[in-house]
């Protein structure tokens, strides 16, 4: 799996010995008795330790500690504050310290490169020490970033090292996968942070319905009471990023100029855009049938002629149609805030914005979809629909004719479609309506996965929860939540407390696809350092930067 | 069982008959004092009648009045004390040995400098042929306990003048302090030629104390000497030159006497007086001066009458009373020491403050005799240790004695 | 003391035909050394040994070398001072030290400072081991307190503790702190071994943990 550089690491050093193993079992982890050496506040949850057993290594995670002690009569008269010595003395002797221990991976001693971490079948024998992990420990878990084939894209350091933790993008991009967290835990952050990693590696190229603008072009970076902005991606890789917005006014209030505006005619809307709706304009079923209806007569003219209807003219248009009048004038009547969205059109004019996408996409261009002052959520809901399953359809198309030819230059380009507030689109009712639904299901098969960002992935449809590959998780106090992003892991109840005592700030447990284990991660800085590393040339030279851009583009769209 | 009534009426009578003894004492001891303050200012009239009687008792030679105390004069400030003392394990025929040990314990105390003092004994053990067999008066004898003591008491004072030497030699100003009496009365009777030998030794030790300027003084507790009260008997005696070879109240002495006389002398006896001087008997010295001297103060200098003396030469034996407070003392002295007032006052002034540290006795001796003694348990331990030598290296009665003497030094 | 000594430096003296034979000889080659006593009584476990000076004995919980092939190991568990005659006890006198020292310098003489240790190892070319000695310290021979080093050496781990915790002749605890506390001396200090023989000792007590606590804070402070 990973590659460590340079063999003589792993012979060099063994991290420094923190206890030993006392009890466990293979189901419920293990328990170490602390070295009293070792202060117990260093063993925080999430941190990545070695076992070494005898014919193992076992790489683990600490889950959980307890304080213990051996004679009832020290805790009824414990040593004063000043008693710093005494306190000492009974630190691993009368009073000592357990950490329960989570093995996630074991390697055979002295195994070569390609024999790599496999699944724990078995748990190391009584005594045998623990370590802290080193660097090369990590590498040869996580890889490391810098590989020839730009599999490795550090997400950050483990927590107390200071060594990367790499996604394997290869596996990130095959897959859905989510972030999670609650608000405030830095959710974006940690999107922005993927989005990178798979623009710069070019693993999959994204699709993002950015309901806050908070990818594309400068975004605020979250810092306490201060804040300060921080690049988007389109600053970051400029012509690989394009900027979609539906709101050009506003971008551009924003100091940027779309490379597009959006425009959805009437007639681009139908009836399964409208039915994933239903919460957001309170429809009830009948009245989707009733769209069904309309929709059967007039085909994709359906809305601009039912819009086009005023008041009275419905019922009798219902009893026309043979629909239930009822139903159709409250469908009428909640559509018709579909007219004050500016972006909405009776007629496209500088053609399908959903053609120019996927025009865009082709080229291995990234688009992100700013939306601009639109923030309801019934406006992101209708257009993330409404482009999706357009683009959805085109990719299905592409794949079935990729399939049919067999011919490498007709596979697609695996596409990531990144939606924020994703319960919204999967929550078990929607998931059956939406085209997200559907993408989640249908896994790579049309090469189109999903990036859900949320902050209640309880409310997410179990099925397609279950379907999610990698899971980047900030902090979750709902219990509920928590079981949500642990379902379908197994050892679920050491991670749990893990999840539950990350910090609020740039730390994250991930778990699943793109990683060997799960691991908790300070996440990277989102700083110069790496806006450099991501091979942003802002800070080049005019000339020398302006070579690279040409050369770029000459990369992008080859020669015509 | 004790029939207490019958003891109770015992004790009675013993109590009637006590206090008749103690009153009958306290009367002597009246007349005794009464008679001490009588001779007191006339003590001249009293020595001229001493030179001129003959007694069958010992007289002091006054030389500077009778009675009258002298106050204790102060000790300097850094002295030091050297004394001895000796003991013995006596030759004993029934041992394997005929062997004797002499152990001389040594003691010097320096006082008033912080100076380490020496505690030490030394043994020394007789057992050649030529030390257990001595020939005196043309006789050959086996050392007996008698001649023992004598060696004994030779060699502390010997080993005494020896140590002060020593000590004056390293720069202390020093005192020798004997235990006992300086005058060496019980060689009286002694064959001549020991009689001399044993004079010659001590007179010679006494030279070199005289000759370094150190004083030596002998000390006698609890004495029971009545030179003075003899005096005073004398003083009673009625007759102008007593002669008590021919004491007209003796009996066997009236032959010479007209009947008037005798009658009166009779009667005298007849009365209960006994004889003039008899009011007297039964007192000692310690006694008389202690209702005279306050603590530290000491009697006038007497000189010894001890027929013994008449070959001391120049060191003639003084003596004094000293009350140390705990009891009377007596101080003997030398001549050289009596006749220089800064010596007689230094030896007044450490006798009076080896008594107080000793609590009663001089402290010097009393450790002196600590060191020297010789305890029952010693003596088995030695005579034990004798034996197994013996057996150990087989040996019937004539020793490899080298050997063994080393062997009990070391132990 | 140190004013006798200079006076008795002087040689030779007239005198020294009358000190006792050991005084005599000290006084001679013996000005140089640097023992503190003379071993008096011994068996494989302990050790009686007299001081070199009045007073002059080892501290208590003290580290002692015994001169011999083998250099015998002990600690001080005891140190008195008593008459030398059976029958002569020590009375009051209501005088200082040095008023005694002047006026009754006898009583000094009559006293003799002792001390017993308890054998807790020895060294074997040099080494420390912490094992009873095969052969018992020799009498007479002279007792060295222990360098820092060798205590150092002999304490760098817990056996003698065990050794201290095992014996039932004196108050354990007491020693045991007298111990650490010279042990903690010759080891700087450190705070960290302290805590290290602290464990040790936690382990070696059980579950005694008022034991432990009050010997920890009695070393400690």
């Amino acid at each position: 799996m990973a590659k460590s550089k340079g063999d003589g690491a792993t012979a060099k050093t063994r991290g420094e010995a923190i206890g030993v193993i006392t009890k466990g079992s293979l189901v419920e982890g293990l328990e170490m008795k602390l070295d009293s050496a070792q202060n117990v506040e260093d063993m925080k949850a999430g941190k990545f330790v070695v076992i070494e057993g005898d014919k193992n290594d076992f790489f683990s995670m600490v889950t959980d500690m307890r304080l213990d002690a051996k004679n009832q009569e020290v805790l009824l008269h414990p040593p004063g504050r000043e008693d710093d010595i005494l306190r000492k003395v009974l630190a691993g002797t009368s009073t000592y310290n357990i950490v329960s221990l989570r093995p996630m991976l074991m390697m055979p001693k002295g195994a070569v490169d390609d024999d790599g971490p496999r699944p724990v079948k078995a748990i190391p024998s009584h005594f045998s020490e623990v370590q802290e992990a080193m660097e090369h420990d990590v590498a040869k878990i996580f890889g490391k970033e810098g590989d020839p084939e730009g599999r490795y894209f550090s997400i950050g350091n483990p927590l107390d090292m200071d060594t990367q933790v790499c996604l394997d993008m290869i596996r990130f991009a095959e897959r859905s996968n989510g972030i999670f967290g609650k608000t405030g835990t830095g959710k974006s952050f940690l999107t922005r942070l993927a989005l990178c990693g798979l623009i710069h590696y070019d693993k999959a190229v994204n699709l993002i319905f950015d309901m806050h603008n908070e990818y594309g072009f400068k975004a605020m970076k979250e810092n306490g009471s201060s804040s300060t902005f921080v690049k988007g991606l389109k600053q970051l890789f400029g012509e690989r990023v394009a900027i979609f917005s539906l709101d050009p006014q506003s971008t551009r209030a924003r100091g940027v100029q779309a490379d597009h505006e959006v425009y959805i005619s009437y007639d681009q809307i139908t009836v399964e855009d409208i039915a994933p709706l239903q919460d957001e304009l309170r429809l009830n079923p009948t009245a989707v049938e009733s769209a069904y209806l309309v929709y059967a007569i007039y085909k994709e003219r359906w809305l601009r002629t039912l819009l086009a209807l005023e008041g009275p003219d419905v019922e009798e248009f219902a009893r026309e149609i043979g629909a239930h009048a009822g139903s159709l004038v409250a469908l009428h009547r909640k559509l018709k805030r579909l007219e004050n969205f500016p972006f909405m059109v009776s007629k496209v004019t500088d053609g399908d914005v959903v053609d120019r996408i996927m025009e865009y996409l082709d080229k291995g261009i990234n688009v992100v979809l700013e939306f601009g002052q639109q923030t309801s959520m019934l406006c992101y809901l209708l257009v993330a629909n409404i482009i999706a399953r357009r683009i959805h359809e085109m990719y299905v198309k592409k794949s079935e004719r990729f399939y049919a030819t067999q011919r490498t230059e007709d596979q697609p380009r695996q596409l990531m479609i990144t939606i924020e507030e994703a319960h919204k689109f999967l929550n078990p009712t929607a998931a059956k309506q939406t085209i997200f639904g559907t993408i989640a299901r249908e896994m790579r098969k049309y090469y189109v996965s999903l990036l859900v960002v949320d902050q209640r992935p309880s409310s997410i449809d179990d099925e397609v929860l279950s379907q999610i590959g990698t899971r980047i998780t900030a902090l979750l106090n709902d219990e509920k939540d928590i079981q949500a992003v642990l379902t379908g892991v197994s050892g679920t109840e050491g991670l749990r407390s893990v999840l539950a005592s990350l910090d609020s700030k740039q730390q994250a447990l991930i778990l699943g696809h793109a990683v060997p284990m799960p691991v908790v991660v300070k996440t990277r800085d989102y700083d110069t350092q790496f806006y450099k590393d991501m091979g942003c040339l802002d800070d080049l030279p005019e000339a020398e930067r302006k070579a690279k851009i040409d050369k770029g583009t000459v990369a992008l769209y080859g020669d015509n | 069982m004790l029939d207490l009534y019958a003891v109770k009426t015992q004790i009675d009578d013993m109590v009637v008959d006590e206090r008749r003894v103690q009153e009958d004492f306290r009367a002597k001891l009246e007349l005794a004092l009464a008679e001490y303050r009588r001779w007191e200012p006339e003590w001249q009239t009293l020595a001229t009648k001493i030179n001129k009687s003959r007694t069958s008792w010992l007289l002091p030679g006054m030389a500077d009045g009778l009675g009258g105390g002298v106050e204790r004069p102060e000790r300097p400030a850094e002295i030091s004390i050297a004394a001895t003392d000796g003991s013995q394990i006596f030759p004993d025929r029934h041992e394997v040995s005929s062997c004797f040990l002499i152990n001389i314990g040594y003691i010097l105390l320096h006082y008033g400098t912080g100076e380490k003092p020496l505690m030490s004994s030394k043994p020394t053990l007789y057992y050649r042929e030529e030390e257990i067999f001595e020939e005196w008066g043309g006789r050959r004898m086996f050392v007996n306990r008698d001649l023992v003591g004598f060696k004994r008491s030779l060699m502390e004072f010997t080993e005494l003048a020896d140590l002060a030497l020593a000590a004056k030699a390293e720069g202390h100003p020093v005192v020798a302090l004997s235990d006992g009496t300086l005058i060496l009365w019980n060689l009286e009777g002694k064959p001549q030629d020991f009689k001399e030998s044993y004079l010659q030794t001590t007179l010679e030790a006494m030279d070199s104390l005289r000759d370094a300027r150190i004083p030596v003084a002998g000390y006698i507790s609890q004495p029971g000497s009545q030179e003075l009260i003899n005096a005073l008997k004398l003083g009673l005696c009625p007759l102008e030159v007593a002669d008590c070879d021919r004491c007209p109240w003796q009996a066997e002495n009236q032959l010479g006497f007209n009947e008037d006389e005798i009658g009166a002398i009779q009667d005298d006896l007849w009365r209960g007086h006994g004889l003039p001087c008899s009011p007297l008997e039964g007192l000692n010295d310690a006694v008389l001066v202690s209702h005279v001297l306050s603590p530290g103060q000491r009697t006038p200098l007497y000189l010894s009458t001890s027929k013994i003396l008449n070959e001391y030469g120049s060191h003639r034996i003084y003596y004094f009373y000293l009350d140390v407070g705990a009891e009377i003392g007596r101080v003997e002295i030398p001549e050289w020491v009596a006749t220089d007032p800064e010596l007689l006052e230094l030896v007044h002034a450490c006798m009076c403050d080896q008594a107080d540290k000793g609590q009663g006795y001089p402290v010097a001796l009393a450790e002196a005799h600590e060191r020297a003694v010789v305890r029952g348990a010693d003596r088995d331990t030695f005579y034990r240790f004798l034996r197994d030598t013996f057996v150990k290296n087989n040996i019937q009665t004539s020793i490899s004695t080298k050997s063994f003497k080393k062997r009990y030094v070391g132990i | 003391m140190t004013r006798v000594e200079n006076v008795k430096e002087r040689k030779p003296s007239p005198l020294s035909r009358f000190m006792p034979d050991e005084m005599a000889k000290r006084d001679g080659a013996g000005a140089e050394r640097t023992y503190v006593g003379e071993v008096v009584e011994s068996s494989t476990t302990e050790l009686i040994a007299e001081a070199r000076e009045l007073h002059g004995g080892p501290s208590f919980g003290e580290f002692i070398r015994i001169e011999a092939d083998l250099p015998v190991l002990g600690i001080i568990f005891n140190v008195f001072t008593h008459s030398i005659e059976p029958n002569r006890r020590p009375t009051a006198y209501g005088k200082t030290e040095e008023e005694l020292r002047l006026e009754q310098p006898q009583i000094f003489e009559l006293l003799r400072t002792e001390f017993q240790a308890l054998i807790i190892g020895y060294l074997d070319g040099g080494a420390p081991v912490q094992i009873l000695p095969p052969q018992p310290a020799r009498i007479h021979s002279f007792v060295h307190l222990c360098t820092d080093e060798e205590v150092r050496a002999f304490t760098g781990n817990d056996d003698y503790l065990r050794r201290i915790l095992n014996t039932s002749k004196v108050p354990t605890d007491e020693l045991l702190i007298a111990v650490l506390r010279h042990t903690l001396r010759a080891h700087e200090h450190s705070r960290d071994y302290l805590v290290r023989m602290g464990k040790e000792l936690s382990r070696l007590m059980g579950d005694d943990y008022d034991r432990l606590s009050s010997v920890i804070r009695r070393v400690a402070n």
